[in-house]
């Protein structure tokens, strides 16, 4: 909805350009309910909301609902080229899809779309009404994350191991300590990788091999580098 | 509570926006501050802007004639013999010079869709016309008539006078009624929105003829 008849000619020159490249779409009909002896003689509009009020109410997702359908964000997004339309379960696919189709449906029926992306950033560049869909897919895993929490009685091995995480990398002496201790994974790598880990981190190298820490971490590395005599500070 | 208000209450609601004192809305202070700081006008010297309107015309392959009131007729005659189209539907509206022997002009008498698809074309004036986009506007004015006249048969000849074109989209906004029912027109009709075959003739006719005519 454009407030009025003359905002519609920014728009009308939005759409195409951002859509196919063309100057002007071939054909565009306007209609102002009836007009006799011209068309229908009939005019129904119906206002549906399906989900929408709900985007609206959501501050950092309700930019969401500016968008133009111009599918120029699917055109440069590396994800959607790869994986096509279908896979985003949807009308809407893409990265528009990804954050207006778990903001419809609740979060819950499409968690996995707002983890689908490099958040690379493409979109937001082409998009023409400058919807931060990076940004947004951000919000919803923090939606999604805090959903998933109140759901549960027990927290999951992923939020232990955040908080575990957070707690570490909270003080330099818990986190020197813990990359040291880290260092002993070099024992069990072979040519400089970490085919298994043991559990409770198996499942990270299922799939794929973990590279073996570094045999000096960035501090230690800067330390000898920037020696007192230098001038610098250790 | 009626379905419009229950829908109308929940967007209230979810921008914060609930009816003030005495019922009263608190409208957003930003409504009707619409900026219109992007390119409204481009002035172009008359030449210059017909050229451009017909190249972008061209580049849409659609054929252009360039002629005067005088010419008009012998204009229409030579674009409708190349065509080869005899009978043609016009609005009854359009004031048309005498056209060349062997073609007939006959006035839309609400004809209906299958009636209109034997006719071999159609002529109309245009209520507007942008150069920048090479886009054609018709508004259903009486020298335009029924959107359906403009659709149907497979050849479309407009007749645009030079003071109808402007450079800009937005100037041409403002030289239409909203209330009109439109349509605009670039290129003749054509869409790849379907596994990118290129498919013509979707919303209208396959080929589009344009006549511009300049004062002499
Ligand atoms: S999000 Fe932006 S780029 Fe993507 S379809 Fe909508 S308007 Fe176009």
């Amino acid at each position: 909805m454009v407030p009025s008849w003359r905002d519609l000619g920014v728009f009308m020159q939005l759409l195409p350009r951002s859509s196919t490249g063309e100057r002007m779409n071939p054909y565009t009909s306007i209609w102002t309910g009836v007009t006799p002896g011209d068309g229908p003689q009939q005019f129904h509009l119906v206002l549906l909301d399906n989900g929408r009020t709900a985007v609206l109410a959501d501050e950092t997702g309700r930019q969401t609902l500016h968008c133009i359908r111009c599918s120029a964000c699917l055109n440069v997004c590396p994800v959607y080229e790869r994986v096509g339309g279908h896979a985003y379960g949807s009308v809407y696919p893409g990265p528009i899809g990804a954050i207006l189709s778990p903001q419809l449906t609740g979060i819950e029926d499409n968690a996995s779309l707002p983890y689908a992306s490099s958040l690379c950033g493409a979109c937001y560049d082409v998009c023409p009404v400058k919807i931060d869909i990076p940004s947004v897919l951000v919000h919803l895993r923090a939606r999604h994350v805090e959903a998933a929490r109140e759901g549960r009685r027990l927290p999951r091995g992923e939020a232990v191991t955040m908080a575990a995480a957070s707690w570490v990398m909270a003080s330099r002496g818990r986190f020197t300590a813990a990359q040291r201790a880290a260092k002993l994974g070099r024992a069990v790598g072979r040519r400089g990788q970490i085919r298994r880990l043991p559990p409770p981190f198996a499942g990270w190298t299922e799939a794929r091999d973990m590279p073996v820490p570094a045999a000096m971490t960035f501090r230690e590395w800067w330390r000898r580098e920037h020696r007192p005599e230098d001038g610098a500070r250790g | 509570m009626s379905a419009r208000d229950e829908v109308l209450s929940r967007i209230r609601t979810a921008i914060g926006n609930t009816p003030g004192e005495g019922g009263k809305e608190v409208t957003s202070p930003r409504a009707g501050a619409v900026p219109h700081d992007y390119r409204l006008r481009r002035d172009a010297d008359p030449g210059e802007l017909l050229d451009l309107f017909a190249g972008r015309l061209a580049d849409y392959k659609a054929t252009v004639r360039r002629t005067t009131p005088s010419q008009l007729a012998a204009a229409i005659g030579e674009a409708l013999t190349q065509r080869g189209a005899r009978r043609v539907v016009v609005p009854p509206g359009l004031d048309l010079p005498t056209l060349p022997a062997g073609v007939e002009a006959v006035a839309d008498a609400q004809f209906t869709p299958a009636e209109l698809d034997t006719f071999d074309g159609t002529i109309t004036a245009v209520a507007a016309a942008i150069a920048e986009t090479g886009t054609i506007i018709l508004d259903g004015s009486p020298d335009q008539g029924r959107r359906a006249i403009s659709l149907v048969p497979d050849y479309l000849l407009c007749i645009v006078r030079a003071s109808q074109v402007v450079a800009l989209l937005p100037e041409a906004i403002t030289r239409l009624r909203p209330d009109r029912p439109q349509t605009w027109i670039s290129g003749p009709s054509a869409t790849v929105d379907i596994e990118f075959e290129r498919v013509e003739g979707v919303h209208g006719p396959r080929t589009l003829e344009v006549i511009i005519v300049e004062p002499s």
